[in-house]
This record gives structure tokens, C-alpha cells and sequence, in this order.
């Protein structure tokens, strides 16, 4: 009898602390969470000594603040991975393999390139939900700039990237080669020939323009004077009819698939005069970016500037942090917005003025990795995200990395350096792309090699033109099938 | 005995095989099965038969490619031939032991160099306005001469075809033919050169007649091995021009890597990649059957 | 020392020859010395001057550097010489196998393998590193050496059949006369007789794999594994898409002395396989 007791008490004893045990085994199972997060040029580091100003380091601020809140959460930074294309193997391979950042960065045309392999998780449903860290939000979507929402919307309608970092481009310049000319920051297109030609004259490069390596001064450039060139007819390209106002989305004018339809409908087409002033525009600027600019790589051409050899330069908001901490310039610089074409320089000009280049393209760019479901992380990883873009956090990670403005409404506290990039970029980006991430990589890479062969004379306007209409509507075809437009075909053959 | 060393021939060569099987043959043969689909490299494809061959011979760019990696295979057989064996000779020569150590060591490190300094180092040297070549030219009074090496579309693929002067070591194969052309001459047996000396041959007559032939093998092999690699190379064009200006130095490798991984169209390249494959193996089957007749012996 | 030894000489061939040989290597190091030069530069400098040495030197550039790789050395030297062993072994057997046996189907094999190297490494990239997952490799310094053996198995190959060929019959004979074994006349003969060029194709694997980012970038996420070539990766853009070109060539400077020590401890080779006559017959 007594044993008997004794056995049913044991087991009555033994029964509780087993399943206590197992609770808190699955408990503590529950409290180790690792977040991997990929954060790009936020990802913190100590100074080194070749550090010439501090680097970032707030996002281990943010993490420590985080665990406080929420004890079993560990966030784990990823080193960051540069060069660009460097970074892209990794990440495609890392995607692949099942093992991408929980919280990764990555541009939003990226994103959407390689949305439908079924990497990423939609972040729509989760933007209509409240943010806690935000006092009186309702809705985490409300908090951010309409224009980081629409762009990163992907063709099937989803959001898979929620682009926050906004960067903004300027036309730096040398004020001391600028006063050796007797020139000044110019208004307009003419003013702007103008001033190289004397800067020119007074045996300086007038413009630094790298035309190697990477294509962005082409492409800022081309997506500028585009812009306003076709200023008049983008109603008619856009096929509604109604005006293209500019917004803070780049392209945000033009969809891909509109642009698609205006090219196979030939609203759009190379062989248009008035598309063609992009290209006469441009090969007049082009005697002015001194000889071999063909092999200048953005390295070289930045050097140029620095050392003082070519009076203007085109960058982006990054460049500043640079430049100032540099003991070893001997010039003094400042930054003005690119020129405004007017009926002096082109039939087709209205005189409006030229659309600011950036968008949300800097780091801030967020994803959050499919295999997070399968984790079961994916709530806390949308929960760390919510924390870290709430104001009163993102604000103050912005201006620890100087580089980059958060795309959220309430900018607050904002480093006042930043400000004239933001400015400019708040007065309205480019509405029109169809370079670098309009069509496809394919015929961006096609229609630079051609621009290049007519700037230098290989080819004429005709030769040059009927080239790049062919490769135009090859993408156009291309894009058609890929997204799968049949109404688009079907309204067409009508 | 005969049917025993068959044997053995076989396990000799099993542990390769079986080595090379899952990391090379079948990656192999998915590359070439890819090339039959329209790929973006992670979701299934959609089987297109052979148009991306059909596309292949149509596109204009490979063209351009085409001629383009024939010249630099030329130049830098040419390179790889010449100029580290005559280093290989001149170090050969040297009476002196400690000395010729010497010579061996510095002409060989550098080749720990990372190719992407010795590539970084020639854009410099190529810059068109502080790059030493410009700078050389106009002390030496050449200055007509300057231009803008890498962004001139005539002496675009030129100048990459000729990086890594004096070519003794460096980029491509250069410092491994030196090591293997010195072993050639090191390993040619001391009569020759006696019976050469009696027989009067003056040294550069002497190399032509009997040196030469001694290690034709060693030059058959750099040969071969400059044209596989100069045939696949990529990243040399990609550092210095990415193919520009224009198209002027566009080689097959790299219009391949930007197929892949640019375009999203891993078929179009796999089927590039085949093509590569198959020229280089007629190319070297021909002149496999020379090396065979050469050099092999019966056991 | 060797100067006056030189001197002494007085023949104007050698003098010759020394002068020549001088400007070669003068030419030829001076890669090297860009990088040294370049190793101690802070951004600033570097954009200002290219080529010419700037002052201060930053020395600081190596601590950082060392910083960055000096705990992957060791991974490094553990995936290298484990790869170079098992490649120049493998291909040592298969070498000589195709030298100097004859066997069914010889030819075809041994074109089935040449026709390896000649297969673009872009498009075998991604279904090779599908097959590294697959096989659950991922994540280990074993796929790494996977990777390089079989890369580096054909042209070592290549290389040491062409030599095993040439080696004199007489000699093998001689050994197979008293009676030894296939393998006892491998490592008895042969292997004695070609230490320069397996040395010559043990630095030509090292090389490959030493200065090799693509595989470790797509294999190894755990950083603890990381090869030297990844711990640089941080310097490639570190100022708003500007490299940190000091700490980066410091990086590479640190990475090449454990490489040159391997070359010229080889060269001694080369100098003794000369001295020995062993090849004198």
C-alpha cells in the first residue's frame, strides 16, 4: 500500500516537472531567436585607422535596445560583401541555397527581377498592420513616403522590397577653377555650354565624365535630359492622354508596361526627332569632357576632380563625407542642381526644369527572406523591422552613416547636410526610364555601346538610331513575354 | 605482366575520376542540357530546342567576339612563347650558382601578385592623362603618340591583349612557362650541348637546331594550355573595358558571364559555353595527335 | 659578395647576361613594389598620386589589415595544402597511368578528361555549386577542397603525363627487371626524378587557390571559415563605393608571404635537381 502511494506520488511529482521541463524546453526553444540581417552600408563597424571619419555604428545601438525589449531575440550582422557584382553572386547563390539574410538589402530593381523564383516573403499584408513602436500608428505603410511604397511595388501587384533609403545626385564643383574662368554655377543648358567652353579655354577639363566601368553619370545624365526633352509628348507616351506630374518615384511617369506599348505602338521610337535631341544634347556636352573619356572608370574620374584637373563632377550625396575629410585638396567645392534646357538649345524644350535623379535607391532597401517562414521567425524578423524604421531609430542611423535620407514622412531631426539632396529630390525624380532599370539589363547595355560608338562619330545619328530602335523593340518583345502581356498583345493587333 | 599492369592502369587512374564525376561531369552535363531551355538560372525553363544556338550564330556581338579572341589567343601564344623562354634561357646560362637562385626566386614571385593588382596596376598605366605609358611617350618625345588606350576603340583589345610587360611573369600562363620552359632546357641532357660545341654550332644557331626541338613538348604544352585559358578568359576584359568601347573588345567569355548573370539567360550562355567547348576540342584534338606521336613510349 | 664575385669574372657574356637579366626583373618585380608602395597609402593619397610614394607611410594600414585576415590564415593553409596533396596525388597516378601504360579506351579517356578544362568555369558555376548543396557540403572547408581537386586535376595531369613520357625507358626497365611493383617503381624512379616539376605544379595549384574568392564567397556563409580572399572583401568598397586601397593591398601583401616563402624553398629544388645528374644517364 504504501508503495503504491509512494509510486502514484512519485509519478504525480515526477508528471508536472516533466512537462514543466518540456515547456520549458520548448519555451526556451521559443526565446533563442537568431535574426540574420544583411544591412548593407548601415552594417556597423569600429573605426579602423584608415577610417577618415567614424563609421557607421548605430545598428548595434539598435540591436542592444531591441534585446532589452525582447531578451530572446539576437540579431546577427552579416559582414558586408562589396563590390556590387560580388555581392550579387553571393546573395543569388545564398538565395538558392536556402540560406539568404533573414532581413536582407537590396535594390528594389533587383528585387523585382528576381521576384518570382519565390525568394522573398510579401510584405504587403504586414504594412497594413500597426507598428507598435510608432505612438498612434495604425497602419506601418502610413509612415512612409508614397513614393517608397510605389516603388517598390512589383510587377504582379506585391511589395517584396521596402525601399527606404533615398539618395539624391548634384553637380559638384571646383569654385577656384570656377573663378581662375569667370564663370558661375549655371541656369540653363546654353549657360552650362557656355561656362565649359571658357573653363575649356583656361586649360582645365571642364567635366569629369566616366564613361567606363560603371554607367551612372551616362544614365543620370541621359535620364535628365530625357526627361525634360520629352517633357511635351509624355502624356501621348503614356497613352491616357492626362499630364505626367513629377513625384519622389523615379519612373514613376512612365510604367514599364506603358513604355512597353508606347515603343511597339511607336509613340516611343528612336527614330523620332524630338527623342533624338537626348542624343544630339548630349554629344554637343560631350566636347567638354576632355579626351579619353571613353577608359575614365568613376575611380578615375573622381581623381580628376580631386586633384583638381576637372572642374565639375557628378555625384551623389555619398561623395560629400569625402571630400571634406580630404587635407590634401586644395580647392574649395559646392553642389548645384543640373541645368534647365530652353528653347536656346533645343526646338523641343517647354523650360521646365530639370527632375531631380535619385529615388530610393540607397541602403535602407529591406527584403525579408521566404526561408523566415519556414523558420518560423518571420513575425519577430517583421517586428524588428517595424522597430527599426520607426522615426525616432531610423532618423538617428541615417545621420550616423551621412549617406543616405530615410523615406519616411516625418524627417525630423534630419542632418542639415542632407537636406539640399532631399530638397531635391522631394521637387520631383525623373518621370521617364528606359536606361539602366527601365527595360531590360540587355538593352541597356546594347544602347550604351551604340551611344558610345555615335559620340565618337563611328556611327551617325541614322546608323546609330536604327540600331537602337531594333534592340527597343526587341526588349519590348521580350518584357511582353516574360511578364506574360497578352492583353497588351491583344490591344495592340486591334 | 601485361594483363596486371592493365589492372593497374585503371586504379591509377580510378581516384581521378571518381574525383572529377560529381563535381565536374555532371555539372558538365547539366551546363549542356541547360543550353537546349530558356534559363533564368533558379526557376525550371522552358525548353526552346535549339534556338539559343540559332540565336548564337545570328548574334552580331559573338561575331565581334569571335575575331576578337582569335587575336588574343594569337598574341598571347606569341607572349607566352617567346618572352619567358627567353627569360628561362638567359637565367639557363648563369655561371654563377647563387646568382642564378636568385634570378629563379625574383622571376618567379611574382606571380603571388593577386591577378586584380596586376590588372588594377595596368588601367593606371593605361589612364589617359596620368598613366606612366602617356608619361613615357612624352619624355621620350613620342607625345603624338598619347591617346586613350583602353577608350580608344582601335587600341582597345590591344592593350589588354599586351598587359603584364616584359611578359616574363604575371597575367596568363607567363609564370608558369618560365618554371616549366627552365625545366625543359634543365632537363636536356648534358651530351647534346657537348656535341654541339664540337660540332661548332654557334649559340643561336645551336638554340634553333638543337634546344628547340628538345622541348618542343614544353612549348606544345604552354601552347595548349594559353589557348584553353585565353579562350574562357573574362575577367581581365571585364577590369579594363568591360567589352568597350562599343563592342571593340568584347571577348565570348565575358559576353557569357554578362548572358548569365546580367541577362538572365544561363541557356544562351550554356549554349556559348558548348560552342567554346567543342571548337577547343578539335582545335586541340589536331594538335594532341602531334604531342601524342612526340613524346609518348610503349611500356 | 656575388657582386665582386661577378666582377672577378670579367666575361662580357656573363656581364652580358646579368645586365639583361637585371632590367627583366626589374620589370618584372615591380607589380610587387606598386604594391608595397600602395600598402601604406591612406585614400587620400592614393587618388592624389597613383604611382609615386607619398609620406606619411601608414603603417597602420597592416595592423588593420591583419586584422581583417589574420584569423584566416590558417583556414587557408588548411584548404590549400589539403587540395595541392590530394590533386598532385591523384593526378601523379593517373599521370603516369596515361604516360606510360596502354590501356583500353586510353585515348578516349584521356581526351574525355582534356575536354574538362575546356568547359567555360561560368557555366558549370551555378549547377556545380547545386550539387555542393545537395550533397549537404555547404558551410564546410571540405567543399572547397572538393572544388579545387577536381579543378585542378586535369591540367596537373596535363603537365606531368607530358613528363612521366619523357623520362628514359631504360631506367623504368631496370627497376621492373629487379622485380618491383608498378608502384614501387612510381615511388622508387620516377617520383625522385620529378621533383621540379611536381613542385612546379604543387605552386601552380597553391596559386589557383590561394588568391580564389568565387568558391569560398558561394560556399562558406559561417564566418569562422572564411579564406583570406573573403576577409578582404570588406575593403573592396568601404567609402561610398571607393576601396580602401591601403588596407586592401597591406591585405594582399600579408596574404603573398606565406607564398613566396613556398617559392623559394621550391627553387632550392630546382638548383639541386641540377647538381644531382640524376637525369644524366
Amino acid at each position: 500500500m504504501k508503495r503504491c502511494v509512494a509510486k502514484w506520488l512519485l509519478i504525480f511529482l515526477l508528471l508536472p516537472a516533466w512537462l514543466l521541463a518540456g515547456a520549458t524546453k520548448s519555451f526556451a526553444q521559443q526565446a533563442e531567436v537568431v535574426i540574420r540581417m544583411y544591412a548593407g552600408e548601415y552594417t556597423p563597424r569600429a573605426r579602423t585607422q584608415s577610417d577618415r571619419w567614424d563609421p557607421p555604428s548605430y545598428l548595434n545601438v539598435l540591436a542592444a535596445e531591441y534585446k532589452r525589449l525582447h531578451p530572446h531575440v539576437t540579431i546577427e550582422f552579416l559582414p558586408e560583401i562589396t563590390p556590387q557584382d560580388r555581392y550579387e553572386t553571393w546573395l543569388f547563390t545564398q538565395y538558392q541555397a536556402g540560406r539568404g539574410p533573414d532581413l536582407g538589402n537590396q535594390l528594389f530593381s533587383e528585387v523585382n527581377r528576381h521576384y518570382l523564383k519565390g525568394w522573398y516573403v510579401n510584405l504587403k499584408p504586414y504594412l497594413e498592420q500597426p507598428n507598435p513602436y510608432v505612438e498612434g500608428n495604425r497602419r506601418w505603410a502610413d509612415i512612409f513616403q508614397p513614393g517608397a511604397l510605389a516603388t517598390g511595388v512589383a510587377p504582379d501587384g506585391n511589395m517584396y522590397v521596402l525601399p527606404t533609403g533615398v539618395v539624391g545626385t548634384g553637380i559638384y564643383y571646383n569654385k577656384d577653377i570656377f573663378a581662375k574662368a569667370g564663370v558661375e554655377p549655371p541656369e540653363t543648358w546654353a549657360e552650362f555650354m557656355e561656362i565649359q567652353r571658357k573653363i575649356q579655354a583656361a586649360g582645365y577639363i571642364p567635366f569629369a565624365f566616366p564613361m567606363a566601368g560603371a554607367k551612372a553619370t551616362t544614365n543620370w545624365s541621359l535620364r535628365v535630359i530625357q526627361d525634360m526633352i520629352l517633357d511635351s509628348k509624355l502624356p501621348e507616351i503614356k497613352g491616357t492622354g492626362t499630364p505626367v506630374v513629377r513625384t519622389m518615384i523615379e519612373g514613376e511617369g512612365i510604367s514599364q508596361k506603358e513604355l512597353v506599348r508606347a515603343i511597339k505602338n511607336g509613340t516611343y521610337s528612336a527614330k523620332d526627332p524630338q527623342w533624338q535631341e537626348q542624343l544630339r544634347l548630349l554629344k554637343e556636352w560631350s566636347q567638354y569632357w576632355g579626351p579619353g573619356y571613353l577608359s575614365l572608370d568613376p575611380d578615375a574620374a573622381y581623381r580628376l576632380f580631386v586633384t583638381g584637373r576637372a572642374a565639375m563632377l557628378y555625384d551623389t550625396s555619398s561623395r560629400v563625407k569625402v571630400l571634406e575629410s580630404d587635407s590634401l585638396r586644395q580647392f574649395d567645392f559646392g553642389v548645384f542642381d543640373f541645368p534647365r534646357i530652353t528653347q536656346e538649345s533645343s526646338p523641343y524644350a517647354t523650360g521646365i526644369s530639370a527632375p531631380a535623379v535619385g529615388g530610393y535607391t540607397g541602403a535602407g532597401s529591406f527584403t525579408v527572406a521566404a526561408t523566415t517562414i519556414d523558420k518560423g521567425i518571420v513575425d519577430q524578423v517583421i517586428d524588428w523591422l517595424m522597430f527599426i524604421t520607426a522615426p525616432q531609430n531610423y532618423i538617428p542611423m541615417a545621420n550616423d552613416l551621412g549617406w543616405y535620407s530615410p523615406g519616411l514622412i516625418s524627417l525630423e531631426g534630419i542632418d542639415p547636410k542632407l537636406e539640399p539632396f532631399i530638397r531635391s529630390v522631394e521637387n520631383g525624380v525623373f518621370r521617364i526610364e528606359s536606361f539602366y532599370r527601365g527595360l531590360t539589363v540587355e538593352y541597356a547595355d546594347q544602347f550604351y555601346r551604340v551611344l558610345q560608338e555615335y559620340l565618337t562619330g563611328r556611327k551617325n545619328m541614322d546608323q546609330a538610331t536604327d540600331e537602337i530602335q531594333r534592340y527597343m523593340e526587341q526588349a519590348a518583345d521580350e518584357l511582353i513575354e516574360r511578364n506574360g502581356w497578352t492583353d497588351l498583345l491583344e490591344e495592340l493587333s486591334r | 605482366m601485361a594483363s596486371g599492369r592493365v589492372k593497374t592502369a585503371y586504379w591509377f587512374i580510378l581516384p581521378t575520376f571518381a574525383a572529377l564525376i560529381a563535381l565536374k561531369y555532371y555539372p558538365a552535363a547539366s551546363a549542356v542540357y541547360h543550353s537546349f531551355f530558356q534559363w533564368d538560372g533558379a526557376t525550371a525553363g522552358r525548353f526552346v530546342g535549339l534556338a539559343n544556338y540559332a540565336q548564337l550564330f545570328r548574334d552580331e556581338i559573338i561575331h565581334v567576339s569571335a575575331v576578337n579572341v582569335v587575336k588574343f589567343i594569337m598574341g598571347r601564344s606569341f607572349l607566352n612563347l617567346v618572352f619567358p623562354l627567353l627569360a628561362a634561357k638567359l637565367v639557363f646560362h648563369v655561371r654563377h650558382q647563387r646568382a642564378a637562385y636568385l634570378y629563379r626566386v625574383l622571376l618567379t614571385s611574382p606571380i603571388v601578385v593577386p591577378s586584380m593588382v596586376l590588372l588594377l596596376l595596368w588601367k593606371f598605366i593605361y589612364h589617359p592623362y596620368d598613366g606612366l605609358l602617356n608619361q613615357l611617350l612624352d619624355a621620350v618625345g613620342l607625345g603624338s603618340w598619347r591617346r586613350a588606350w583602353l577608350g580608344d576603340f582601335q587600341t582597345a583589345l590591344y592593350a589588354v591583349i599586351g598587359i603584364g610587360f616584359p611578359w616574363v611573369t604575371g597575367i596568363g600562363n607567363a609564370g608558369f612557362a618560365f618554371l616549366i620552359y627552365l625545366g625543359g632546357l634543365q632537363s636536356i641532357p648534358k651530351e647534346i650541348f657537348d656535341a654541339a660545341a664540337v660540332d661548332g654550332a654557334v649559340s643561336l644557331r645551336r638554340f634553333f637546331r638543337v634546344e628547340l626541338p628538345m622541348i618542343a613538348s614544353q612549348l606544345k604544352l604552354i601552347l595548349i594550355l594559353t589557348i584553353i585559358n585565353t579562350m574562357e578568359s573574362y575577367v581581365p576584359v571585364m577590369v579594363m573595358t568591360g567589352g568597350g568601347p562599343g563592342v571593340s573588345s568584347m571577348v565570348p567569355g565575358l559576353y557569357l558571364y554578362e548572358s548569365a548573370f546580367l541577362y538572365d539567360k544561363f541557356g544562351y550562355a550554356s549554349a556559348i559555353g558548348v560552342v567554346m567547348t567543342l571548337i577547343l576540342l578539335v582545335v586541340t584534338y589536331i594538335s594532341q595527335r602531334s604531342i601524342k606521336s612526340y613524346s609518348e613510349a610503349e611500356s | 659578395m656575388q657582386v665582386h664575385g661577378l666582377l672577378r669574372r670579367f666575361d662580357p657574356h656573363q656581364l652580358a647576361l646579368h645586365a639583361v637579366l637585371i632590367v627583366l626583373v626589374v620589370l618584372s618585380i615591380y607589380p610587387m613594389f606598386f604594391t608595397l608602395v600602395t600598402s601604406v597609402k591612406d585614400i587620400h593619397q592614393f587618388y592624389h598620386s597613383y604611382f609615386a610614394v607619398t609620406y606619411p607611410f601608414h603603417w597602420g594600414n597592416y595592423g588593420e589589415a591583419w586584422d581583417a585576415i589574420g584569423g584566416y590564415i590558417t583556414n587557408t593553409l588548411v584548404v590549400a595544402a589539403a587540395s595541392v596533396v590530394i590533386i598532385v596525388a591523384f593526378a601523379t597516378l593517373a599521370a603516369y597511368a596515361f604516360a606510360r601504360f596502354s590501356f583500353f579506351g586510353k585515348e578516349a579517356l584521356f581526351m574525355a578528361l582534356l575536354a574538362l578544362i575546356m568547359i567555360p568555369d561560368m557555366i558549370t558555376l551555378v549547377p556545380t555549386f547545386l550539387v555542393l548543396r545537395d550533397l549537404g557540403l555547404l558551410d564546410r572547408l571540405t567543399s572547397l577542397v572538393a572544388v579545387y581537386v577536381s579543378g585542378g586535376q586535369v591540367v596537373t595531369i596535363f603537365i606531368l603525363r607530358q613528363f612521366f613520357a619523357s623520362i628514359p625507358a631504360e631506367l623504368i626497365d631496370a627497376a621492373r627487371i629487379d622485380g618491383a611493383s608498378e608502384s614501387q617503381v612510381l615511388l622508387r624512379v620516377v617520383l625522385p626524378l620529378s621533383k621540379s616539376i611536381l613542385l612546379t605544379v604543387a605552386i601552380m595549384n597553391t596559386l589557383m587557390i590561394w588568391n580564389d574568392y568565387i568558391w569560398p564567397l558561394v560556399t562558406l556563409s559561417d564566418t569562422k571559415l572564411w579564406t583570406i580572399s573573403l576577409g578582404l572583401v570588406g575593403f573592396s568598397e568601404r567609402f561610398a563605393g571607393m576601396a580602401a586601397w591601403g588596407p586592401l593591398f597591406a591585405g594582399y601583401v600579408i596574404a603573398s608571404v606565406p607564398l613566396i616563402a613556398f617559392i623559394s624553398f621550391s627553387m632550392r629544388s630546382f638548383i639541386s635537381d641540377l647538381t644531382s645528374g640524376a637525369l644524366k644517364a
